[in-house]
């Protein structure tokens, strides 16, 4: 892969197109406009790309052996603004499979 | 501080709250609409991203592959939006969802003829394993 980061970017973003037509059309084209609804939207778009080019900067000038496995651990901050502002309960079987899921998903990215 | 700390926290903490965010909107809108809207957010970085690099001169298997990660990606999220849509807790399918590598893992293996470590052995265990356990309660609940 010969690909700047940039470029990378905008071809993936590009990309998406196709399913996000996809799954519009088989709504009608119609678009509901739920205010909170449509921030969510934009924020997950803009902040989850914003995302990737902080990992690609990390890349850049970190060992990949480091970045990959430290930036994995995304999914613990999300259980825990889960459980905060979503008030979601998890049972300890599922607490068990959190921590199990990071770290294999910290091995894997070794 | 080693300089590949910060941004690897920004990455960590901006894919963090994403999850937070996609559990919510899919609360609010259908998982169409997120779509849209998700779409548009991220169009939203393209003059930026344009402006500071070209598409001259691209491998045509270059592009196909980083056009396919992306509708991959949407397909994924389109995935993800509904098992929100059908009651998924976001502190259950961030975490399940996250462990996409270990697809990476055995693709790369059957496709790429890769060998896997000891290590890599371990986490695909502990990723099989994690899988039955963030499921646990769904298993439940369909026997009930």
């Amino acid at each position: 892969m010969r690909l700047r980061p940039q470029q990378m970017l905008a071809i993936f973003i590009l990309g998406m197109l196709p399913p996000v037509l996809l799954a519009w059309w088989r709504e009608g084209m119609k678009i509901e406009t739920d205010r909170l609804g449509v921030i969510c939207g934009l924020l997950i778009g803009l902040l989850g790309n914003l995302g990737q080019i902080a990992f690609f900067a990390a890349m850049r000038v970190g060992q990949a052996s480091i970045v990959g496995p430290v930036t994995s651990l995304f999914p613990v901050l999300s259980v825990i603004l889960a459980i905060i502002f979503l008030r979601e309960r998890i049972n300890p079987a599922q607490i068990a499979g959190v921590v199990l899921a990071v770290a294999s998903v910290i091995i894997l990215s070794l | 501080m080693k300089h590949w700390v910060v941004p690897s926290l920004l990455a960590v903490v901006m894919w963090g709250v994403v999850g937070l965010f996609q559990k919510i909107g899919a609360n609010r809108v259908s998982e169409a609409s997120l779509l849209v809207w998700l779409m548009l957010g991220s169009v939203l970085l393209l003059p930026w991203l344009f402006a500071t690099t070209d598409l001259q001169d691209l491998n045509f298997a270059d592009v196909l592959v980083a056009w396919l990660a992306g509708t991959t990606n949407g397909l994924g999220l389109w995935f993800l939006f509904l098992s929100f849509r059908n009651g998924a807790k976001a502190s259950v399918a961030i975490p399940l969802t996250a462990l996409n590598p270990l697809l990476t893992v055995l693709l790369a293996v059957a496709f790429l003829k890769e060998r896997l470590t000891v290590l890599q052995y371990l986490g695909v265990a502990l990723a099989l394993l994690s899988g039955v356990l963030l499921s646990w309660e769904s298993e439940k609940v369909e026997r009930g």
